[in-house]
This record gives C-alpha cells, structure tokens and sequence, in this order.
C-alpha cells in the first residue's frame, strides 16, 4: 500500500485504545477547537503525542465558506494551537456555520455560487496567512439543498480548491450522503473534482432518517459502499493517501473500529491495483 | 447571488422556529423584508422545505447541551478543568 495510511480520529474515549494499539494506527486527527481555551501545558501534551504518532488538526468552527471575513480572534485561536503542537496539516470544512449573530451549532451548506466561491478564497487566503499555513478544505454532509446555488457541488469546490491552491480533505462518508439525499452518482462526482488535491479522506457512518436521507453522525459503522467509495478514489488518486475513521459517540470495543480501519486497508489496496487515468 | 445578509437569514432560519414558520408561510415576503435581493427572495420561493425541516432539527440537535453535564454544573466543570490544567 507504500505510503497510504490509516488512522482514527482522536477522542478522549478512545484515547486509551489507541495508544494501546498504536503499531494498527498510523495517525490521529485532533479536533484543533477543543485546545483553544486550554493551557499552554495541556496543548503541549499533544505536541508529545505527535512524537509517538503523527497528528494532524481539523477544525470545526472557523466557517470560512462564507462572504462573510473570517474572524481574526478565531483563526488566532487556532495558529496558537498550530503553533504549539506543529501539525502535519491542518484542515477546516467547506461550510458557513453563523450569521448575523446566529450560531448554527454546526456545519451548514452556504449557498454554492460565484460569491461563495470568492468570499471562500478570501478567507482561506486570510487563514494562511494567520496561521502560517493552507487548511486542506473538507466536503460537507447537508440534509437540505442549499438556497441560493447555481452550481453543482463538485463544480463549487473544484473553482475554491483551484483558486485558492488548497488541498482537499474528501470525506466519503459525505459524498456518499449527500449522492443519496440529492441523487447523484458520487463516483461521478469523483470525476469532476480534482483528485490529485486529496491528501486525506474521512470516513464514518451515519443513518437513514424516516424521511429517507441520510445523516452523518458519525455513530455507526462505515457502510460498504463508503468502502467502495476509497477504493473509486485510490483508484483515481495515485499519491499518498492519509484515511482518518472519524467515530464520535456509541463508541465500540476499540477491536471493532481497528477491524474498520484494516476493512479500509484492503479497500485502498483493491483502488491501488486498479488505476483509472 | 449570496450576500451576508442572505446567509444571516438562512442562519435565522436555521435556528429560529418562530422565523422559520413565520418563513414557511410567506417566503419571498419575509425575505423582502430582510432587505434581500429579488434573486435572493426567489431562491428562498423555491427552498428545498422538506430538507429545511430536517437541517433545523438536525442543527437543534448539535446545539442541545450534552446530558452528561447540566447548565448548573458547566462552570464548576470549567473551573475544575481549569484548575487540572493549571497543575
């Protein structure tokens, strides 16, 4: 599988599990927003754990697809965290999550049109330079067909991606969401973003809501096709490939979700032996 | 098509069950109201509603305080962590 690896997301349930397993976890990923009111020490103690495996930060709350200018306090919040624990990359979401005073209390689709597209660069322009670095931006999950947009979601964040020379942070958990919600076929969709950008992927799992869409909460374990999914984009994606298993409640025997990550250890090596031009 | 303002009232209609049903029931006037652009008012004439409904409780859901810790403990859990970080 040469450089490709597989990680789980950082969670103090799974804390233990993970140290204890550290020779099947070939990385973690920090939640950056959690470290931003703690101290110095307690920041510093994940700059140790990257001395044991390699971290990398996602954030949850800047909101930079937005027209709306990032906030500065906010950034700096998280160039402090960077700063300290000197990640190996950092990444935020492709999402809007305030507005006129109203906080959302998680990630939604802003409208996906030329003005989101600008306003988007502007901030991850913005990011890079507070935080001395470009997140990689990550795809969003939506149960609602955002207001606003006039163009297809591969076509939005293929212009961000190419515009602002970010990398991507595909999360198929995601695409697989968001092709069933809004029927399209997210191996097509693979074809029309710039996979050559991905340097990580997220997996997880989530369920069918009665009224038929699917919800990404992250409680359930990885369904097949999301699987399928990794090895439709190692296929199409020759450089290394970082996989994080995002899990953030019902948590399972930390044996089941190493099971997960060796499932998409085979899953990137079957799309390996299959190239697609 | 998209302005601060308009992602400020789709902010509100995320998480304001009184605007959204106020919204639900006139879309483009409540829009108008807000000062948004005719663009702006039609893309809101045509939300997607049935998505709107399941986003909101969705949203509801995340913002909701974890069972594990009641709005009387939280600053006494602050201070206990602030303390623990400090040692």
């Amino acid at each position: 599988m040469g450089l490709d690896r597989v990680g789980l997301s950082w969670r103090p349930e799974l804390a233990a599990g993970i140290l204890s397993n550290l020779d099947r976890v070939d990385a973690v990923e920090v939640i950056a927003d959690d470290y931003f009111e703690r101290s110095p020490t307690k920041v510093r103690a994940l700059r140790t754990l990257s001395g044991q495996v390699p971290v990398l930060l996602h954030g949850i709350s800047q909101g930079l697809a937005s027209t709306v200018a990032a906030d500065r306090k906010r950034l700096d919040k998280l160039a402090r965290v960077a700063g300290i624990v000197e990640p190996e990359s950092w990444s935020e979401h492709l999402a809007f999550v305030r507005g006129g005073g109203h906080e959302i209390g998680h990630l939604a689709a802003p409208p996906r049109n030329r003005n989101t597209v600008d306003g988007t660069c502007d901030n991850l322009h913005r990011a890079r330079k507070i935080v001395g670095s470009a997140p990689m931006v990550e795809n969003i999950a939506t149960l609602i067909d955002p207001p606003g947009s006039d163009l297809t979601e591969a076509a939005w964040i293929e212009q961000i991606v190419t515009a602002a020379d970010c990398g991507l942070l595909l999360d198929l958990h995601n695409l697989y969401a968001n092709g069933a919600n809004f029927g399209y076929d997210p191996v097509a969709f693979l074809e029309r973003i710039p996979c050559h950008r991905v340097s990580v992927v997220h997996l997880a799992g989530g369920r069918m809501l009665p009224e038929g869409r699917v919800l990404d909460d992250h409680l359930h374990a990885v369904p097949d096709a999301v699987y399928d999914l990794l090895s439709a984009l190692s296929a199409r994606a020759p450089q290394p490939l970082t996989v994080i298993l995002e899990r953030d409640g019902n948590y399972p025997r930390i044996e089941h979700l190493l099971a997960e990550l060796d499932r998409a250890r085979l899953a990137l090596r079957a799309g390996r032996e299959v190239h697609v031009a | 098509m998209t302005s601060p303002k308009f992602e400020a009232f789709l902010a509100q209609l995320y998480v304001d069950a009184g605007f959204r049903a106020r919204f639900l029931a006139d879309p483009q006037g409540l829009g108008a109201g807000a000062g948004l652009s005719e663009a702006e008012c039609e893309a809101l004439g045509k939300i997607d509603r049935e998505g709107l409904r399941m986003a909101a409780a969705s949203f509801a859901a995340k913002r909701k305080p974890s069972r594990k810790t009641t709005p009387l403990l939280r600053p006494v859990r602050r201070l206990i962590s602030a303390l623990r970080d400090r040692l």
